[in-house]
C-alpha cells in the first residue's frame, strides 16, 4: 500500500472522476498552525457517485470514518463524510471530506454501513436530527427520545426544526 | 420428555449504567448467565448542545463546548478552536501551542487515572480505587495552579491561551512529573501484575484489530487492539508537531496483542507515563513569546463575523479522538453549523463484540473498559422472553455480582 500526499490523492481522484467532480480542492491550514502544515482533500460530488468515490478510496487503505456532518443549505442538505486514510503513520495521515448534496424533496441517500459498518450511528443520527432518508438502514431512533414528535428534525433551520415551544431553555 | 426450549432472555441495562455516573440503556439478550447480544440505546442526557451553538456566535461557544463533558472539557475547547481558527485563518503563536499541548496531556493524565479508579471499583478493589484517585489530586492541584480552575479550565480561545505558564506554575509542573514518575512503577505494579485482575480482565471483552478498524474505533480502544492510531501521531497539531508521541500498543508491556480489558489496562496506564514524558518534553522545549496572536474579544468577534468558510478541528482526547466541524458564514453573528463527534460517539459501536461471551457478572468491566463518557446504572430489568416477566436488579446488585465473581476468582 502506497501512502499519497492529499495532492497526489486529489489528482488521483480527479483522474477517475474528472468532470463528476463538483468541487475540489486541497485546503491548508498553514496559518493557523505550525509548520508542516495540515493539508486536507475537500471534494464534493453528486449522489449517485458517492458510494463509487467512497470503494474508489477503499482501494488505497480502510477508511477511518470520523463522522458525517450536515448542514442545511436552504433547499439542499449538504452532508459532509469526513474520512481519514493511511493511519497510524506521523505526518501522513490524509482527511478526506466528501460534500453530497442531498433535496429537500427526495432526501435519499444510500447507506454505506455494507462498506463501513462503524457508519451505522452516525447514519442513524443524521436521519433523526437532519431528516436525511438514509436507505438501507433500520428507521429507527438514536439519540432522540423514541416519543420525540415526527416530522420535527433539530437541525433543520425550515418550518420542520423544532418550534419554540419544543426549544424552552437553550436559546 | 419436556422438548428443548432455547432458552434466551432479553436484559435491558440502564438508562442509567453500571460503571460511570451517566446514562446509557444496553439491552442484553444472554443465555442463562453467557451474553449472546447486545444493543445500544443512548441519548438519555441528549442536551442538544449543537442546536444551542448554532444559536450563539463563536466566543460563546468556547464555553459551551467546554461545558460537553466534565472529565475532559479541554479536548471540546481545543478541538472547536481550531476549526475555527481553520475557518477564520487566526493564526497561533508558538508558546501557546506548547502550552495547548502541556493543558491536555495533563487533562490525559487526570483522565486515565480517574479512569483506572472506577476500573479497580467495578472488579471490587476499592483500596486500589482510592489510590488511584490520590494520586489523581496532584494533577488536578497542579491543573488548578496552572489554568484556575479543576475542571473546565477555560484556557482556549482564537488565536491562542488565556493564560501563561510562569516560572511558579512550572515548577509545580516539574513537582507533578517527579511525583508521578516516583509513582508510576508501583501504579503499573498494583494493576497489571495482581493475578486476581488478571484473571478478571485477560481474555474477557476482545475487540479484533478487524472489528476495531471496520467498527471506526478510535482511542485507546483501538490501540489495545493493535491498530496503531493517535492523532497527535498521525496528523500532528499544535505542540505535538515538536514533541515526540508514538502510539502506544499493549504489546510495550506484554509482548502480544490480544484486544481484550487487560490491555486496554495497559495502554492507559501506559499513556499516563507518556503523558508525562511529553509534558516534560515541551517544557523544555517552549520557546518565550505571545500566548495569543489577539487578545482584544471585540476584535475577534469582527474578524469572526467577517469569515467564511469550512473549518476541521481534531484533538487526541484521552477516549480518542475528538472532531468538530464548523461553518461559517460571513455577515452572520451566529455558527452556521457545528457537529462534534465526541470519542465514545466513536467507540459505541465497540460494544456489541466486546460482549459476546461474557457474563452478567463482567457487565460492569466491560462497559467501563472504553472510558464510556456517558453513563452510570442505577436499575437493571431482567426480561424473560418467553413469559414476558421482569426481575428488576437495581446498580448494587450488578456491582455485587460483579464483586463475588472477583472474590470468588480469589479463593480459588
Amino acid at each position: 500500500m502506497d501512502v499519497l500526499s492529499a495532492d497526489e490523492l486529489l489528482e488521483k481522484i480527479q483522474q477517475k472522476f474528472g468532470e463528476r467532480l463538483k468541487e475540489a480542492e486541497v485546503k491548508e491550514r498553514a496559518m493557523t498552525d505550525a509548520p508542516p502544515p495540515i493539508r486536507r482533500v475537500w471534494v464534493r460530488v453528486d449522489r449517485e457517485d458517492f458510494r463509487e468515490l467512497l470503494k474508489f478510496l477503499m482501494e488505497f487503505d480502510f477508511p477511518h470514518l470520523a463522522v458525517a456532518s450536515a448542514a442545511d443549505m436552504g433547499d439542499e442538505i449538504e452532508l459532509i463524510y469526513h474520512i481519514s486514510l493511511f493511519q497510524g503513520k506521523r505526518f501522513k495521515e490524509v482527511y478526506v471530506n466528501i460534500k453530497v448534496r442531498v433535496p429537500k424533496s427526495d432526501p435519499k441517500i444510500p447507506t454505506i454501513t455494507d462498506l463501513i459498518p462503524g457508519a451505522l450511528s452516525t447514519e442513524l443520527e443524521k436521519q433523526e436530527m437532519m431528516g436525511v432518508d438514509v436507505v438501507g438502514i433500520p428507521k429507527e431512533k438514536l439519540f432522540l427520545p423514541w416519543d420525540f414528535p415526527e416530522g420535527v428534525y433539530p437541525w433543520r433551520r425550515d418550518e420542520t426544526g423544532p418550534k419554540d415551544d419544543v426549544v424552552k431553555y437553550v436559546r | 420428555m419436556a422438548e428443548h426450549i432455547n432458552v434466551s432472555y432479553n436484559v435491558p441495562v440502564g438508562p442509567i449504567h453500571p460503571a460511570l455516573k451517566e446514562p446509557v440503556n444496553l439491552t442484553f439478550e444472554v443465555e442463562g448467565e453467557r451474553i449472546v447480544d447486545v444493543k445500544v440505546k443512548p441519548g438519555w442526557n441528549h442536551r442538544g448542545i449543537e442546536f444551542m451553538g448554532m444559536e450563539r456566535n463563536p466566543i460563546q461557544v468556547i464555553h459551551l463546548a467546554e461545558r460537553i463533558c466534565g472529565i475532559c472539557s479541554f479536548v471540546h475547547a481545543i478541538s472547536f478552536v481550531q476549526a475555527v481558527e481553520e475557518a477564520a485563518g487566526i493564526p497561533v503563536p508558538e508558546r501557546a501551542l506548547y502550552i495547548r499541548a502541556i493543558v491536555g496531556e495533563m487533562e490525559r493524565i487526570h483522565s486515565h487515572l480517574l479512569w483506572a479508579g472506577v476500573a479497580a471499583h467495578e472488579l471490587g478493589f476499592d483500596t486500589l480505587l482510592h489510590y488511584s484517585w490520590q494520586l489523581r489530586e496532584k494533577v488536578m492541584d497542579v491543573l488548578e495552579i496552572v489554568t484556575g480552575n479543576r475542571v473546565n479550565y477555560g484556557m482556549m480561545v482564537f488565536g491562542g491561551v488565556r493564560r501563561d505558564i510562569t516560572p511558579e506554575r512550572e515548577k509545580a509542573l516539574f513537582d507533578m512529573i517527579n511525583y508521578y514518575r516516583r509513582n508510576s512503577d508501583r501504579l503499573k505494579e498494583l494493576f497489571l501484575e495482581d493475578p486476581t485482575v488478571k484473571l478478571r480482565t485477560r481474555g474477557y471483552g476482545i475487540l479484533t484489530y478487524d472489528e476495531a478498524l471496520k467498527l471506526c474505533a478510535v482511542g485507546p480502544t483501538a490501540r489495545a487492539s493493535g491498530l496503531a492510531i493517535d492523532v497527535r501521531h498521525d496528523e500532528p497539531y499544535a505542540g505535538y508537531k515538536y514533541l515526540n508521541v508514538e502510539p502506544i500498543l499493549p504489546d510495550a508491556y506484554t509482548g502480544e496483542v490480544i484486544g481484550d480489558l487487560y490491555d486496554r489496562f495497559v495502554v492507559r496506564l501506559l499513556e499516563v507515563d507518556q503523558s508525562v514524558d511529553i509534558i516534560e518534553e515541551a517544557l523544555e522545549k517552549i520557546p518565550e513569546g505571545e500566548i495569543t496572536s489577539e487578545p482584544k474579544l471585540p476584535k475577534l468577534m469582527v474578524t469572526l463575523k467577517k469569515a467564511e468558510g469550512d473549518g476541521f478541528g481534531r484533538h487526541e482526547a484521552p477516549r480518542g479522538e475528538v472532531v468538530h466541524f464548523v461553518r461559517l458564514k460571513a455577515g452572520k453573528d451566529n455558527l452556521d453549523s457545528w457537529k462534534v463527534r465526541a470519542s465514545t460517539y466513536g467507540n459505541l459501536m465497540t460494544w456489541p463484540p466486546m460482549f459476546k461471551d461474557t457474563q452478567i457478572a463482567d457487565i460492569p468491566i466491560v462497559v467501563a473498559s472504553i472510558d464510556p463518557c456517558i453513563g452510570c446504572m442505577d436499575r437493571v430489568t431482567v426480561v424473560n422472553r418467553r413469559t414476558k416477566t421482569e426481575n428488576v436488579l437495581v446498580y448494587d446488585d450488578l456491582h455485587r455480582l460483579s464483586v463475588e465473581k472477583t472474590r470468588r476468582l480469589q479463593r480459588k
